[in-house]
């Protein structure tokens, strides 16, 4: 962890002689429209400027990973490259091969240690947009590139991206559940509990310190808090009945659906179990609570009208409204953390599907009814990308899209049933 | 009596052939207007073979002793699951008449305590079918207590769809996986 943190403070070295990244002049994606264009970006091998030659490859195979992960990028096939990218840049070279985006690197490799400049070109205009220096260990390549990256979507977009997230998922095998870590594109999974039983719906604090989730002890559903940096996980709630799907609000405190009460109802407690006022008074189910962005409104999953429907409640005046219609299955919300739509799985002719809808219950769209189904829809912090899970091989594995439903990875390739994924919010590294 | 049981046996898998074979014949109907859908026809499945299992356990029952071993009675009691109709938490009348035999059977041994388990099948989300396995566990421990089983002798768990009995993706599956298990402590 302390050695991440000194890379990442050489990172924010910049070249003197660089121009600072400005604001871009031009809009290069406009983000609010789903079906915008892809840009086309050239990204020719990195330049080696002394020292072993053994890392610009894999360098540049994490970036361009990282650029399709977004669905924003078109990276060319480097076979028509005209140039080279070394030495002054020819624009006019890389607009007759269409691109408008130009990525450049060169690295210095001696012994333990990894230096690499990068550098983000607009061809079109002819000029400069992101110039930055990391150094450091070897080791450190994938953290350098992934910051990289981010420093492109904040010049393209305006706004970091998911370079320095971690997603929590629940991996089954052998009849136990536990929640496991793995970065933003999948890679680096882990185990993270150990707990020999059932674990899972995991959720993230807002600091994205801490993972909450249900876990099974003598035969009941509790809710566990757990620290990124390291422990067990500490029980907070263990109240007779159950004790389901902890979720963080934005001022720390966790809402819970606990069912000492005869009725399962969704409450909040603070992070030491003090169950605080009921959010909800369902006479039957109701479960899976998510936070509107700014805490002022909780949506969640409730059978009081005869079967599973999506609610949102107002948290200042206590009012409750149904926003799901038509079909009769909908579960699993997750707030967008731009807070304009909620996620949500939904029986559609006997398949579930991963859908989002307006918090007003308008514009509802079905993103995964072109590739299998999905279920348990989980946002990205920059409300880009929807991680889910979906049998659509045969096992539950763990997929990402674009918001807009367009599929652009599978994340797990594990063994036994990978469900549930939980996004963490920005500047989690996570420990290895 | 050996023997009779063995006859009894091939009598009832005859039976059970006999009763897979005509679904597996309407099965091929499914579609057509008017027919039962893939749900009601599998529940009609399940009651059936829940009623020829029952059939074959009395015969078993009546081949030997009048009301069967202590170890007989104890398995029935342990085995034999009530069922729940898709995202219901309300016993059916095949449950409550096997309720009530759970309920005599408790009543006879004072000694006996239970956990219900309820389970749920794999469609859904696993957070809400946690929550409805609990209603349909305590749902049945309720009635139980109604029936004059104290409260302290029953604990009611949920397992959700985590635990299924039957693998797969079928209707069958599904109906013989939505049940309250019944474990002796």
């Amino acid at each position: 962890m302390k050695k991440l943190l000194a890379i990442f403070c050489l990172a924010l070295l910049t070249l003197g002689l660089w121009p600072p990244a400005e604001a871009p002049a031009r809009v290069y994606i406009d983000i609010t429209k789903p079906s915008s264009r892809k840009l086309p970006l050239a990204m020719p091998e990195f330049r080696p400027q002394g020292g072993s030659q053994s890392l610009g490859g894999e360098g540049n195979r994490i970036l361009r990973g990282d650029l399709e992960l977004t669905g924003l990028f078109d990276v060319l096939d480097p076979k028509t490259y005209l140039g080279s990218g070394a030495g002054a840049i020819n624009p006019r070279e890389w607009r007759r091969i269409g691109a408008e985006l130009l990525v450049t690197a060169e690295y210095t490799q001696i012994g333990n240690t990894l230096g690499i400049e990068c550098k983000l070109h607009d061809v079109t205009d002819g000029k400069l947009l992101v110039g930055r220096r990391y150094d450091g260990l070897k080791a450190d390549l994938p953290a350098m590139m992934h910051r990289f990256a981010d420093e492109i979507m904040e010049a393209i977009t305006g706004q970091k991206s998911v370079f320095s997230t971690q997603i929590a998922f629940v991996r089954a095998e052998g009849g136990k559940k536990e929640v496991w870590l793995m970065d933003f594109d999948g890679s680096h999974a882990r185990q993270f509990t150990n707990r020999g039983d059932l674990t899972l719906f995991p959720s993230w604090s807002p600091d994205g310190k801490l993972v909450a989730y249900t876990t099974y002890v003598n035969r009941r559903p509790t809710v566990a808090l757990h620290a990124l940096a390291g422990g067990s996980g500490q029980v907070i709630l263990n109240k007779p009945g159950v004790n389901l799907t902890p979720a963080f609000r934005n001022d720390g405190r966790v809402a819970a659906a606990l069912s000492f009460s005869g009725k399962t109802n969704i409450y909040l407690c603070d992070q030491a179990g003090n169950v605080g006022q009921n959010l909800t008074d369902g006479w039957g189910i109701d479960v899976a609570p998510t936070f509107s962005p700014d805490g002022r409104q909780m949506a969640y999953v409730s059978d009081r009208s005869g079967n599973p429907q999506i609610y949102v409640r107002d948290m200042a005046s206590g009012q409750m409204r149904r926003i799901t219609y038509g079909h009769k299955y909908c579960a699993a919300p997750d707030w967008s953390p731009k807070g304009d739509r909620i996620a949500f799985m939904v029986d559609i002719g006997g398949v579930f599907q991963v859908a989002t809808i307006r918090p007003d219950g308008s514009d509802q769209q079905i993103l995964t009814s072109g590739h299998g189904g999905g279920e348990d829809p989980s946002w990205s912090p920059d409300g880009r990308l929807i991680a889910y899970s979906s049998r659509s091989t045969g096992r539950y594995q763990i997929y990402v899209m674009t918001a807009s439903g367009q599929p652009l990875k599978r994340l797990t390739e594990l063994s036994g049933e990978n469900s549930d994924p939980a996004w963490s919010p920005r500047g989690v590294i996570g420990t290895r | 009596m050996k023997k009779r049981m063995v006859w009894t046996l091939v009598l009832a898998l005859i039976l059970g052939l006999a009763v897979g074979a005509s679904t597996g014949c309407s099965k091929k109907e499914v579609g057509a207007p008017g027919e039962l859908s893939a749900e009601e026809q599998a529940r009609l499945k399940a009651e059936e073979e829940r009623r020829l299992r029952e059939q074959r356990l009395r015969e078993g029952q009546a081949g030997g002793a009048l009301t069967g071993t202590e170890a007989q009675m104890r398995e029935i009691f342990t085995n034999q699951d009530i069922h729940y109709d898709y995202d219901r938490y309300d016993l059916r009348s095949d449950a409550k008449q096997i309720l009530n035999d759970k309920a005599g059977y408790m009543q006879s041994h004072p000694e006996v305590n239970v956990i219900v388990e309820g389970h749920c099948d794999e469609r859904g989300s696993a957070s809400y079918n946690m929550a409805l396995g609990e209603k349909r566990a305590k749902a049945a421990a309720a009635y139980l207590q109604a029936m004059g089983i104290s409260a302290a002798r029953l604990e009611t768990v949920t397992y959700g769809k985590e635990k299924p009995l039957v693998r797969g993706n079928t209707e069958e599956a599904y109906a013989a996986n939505r049940r309250a298990h019944f474990v002796i402590k």
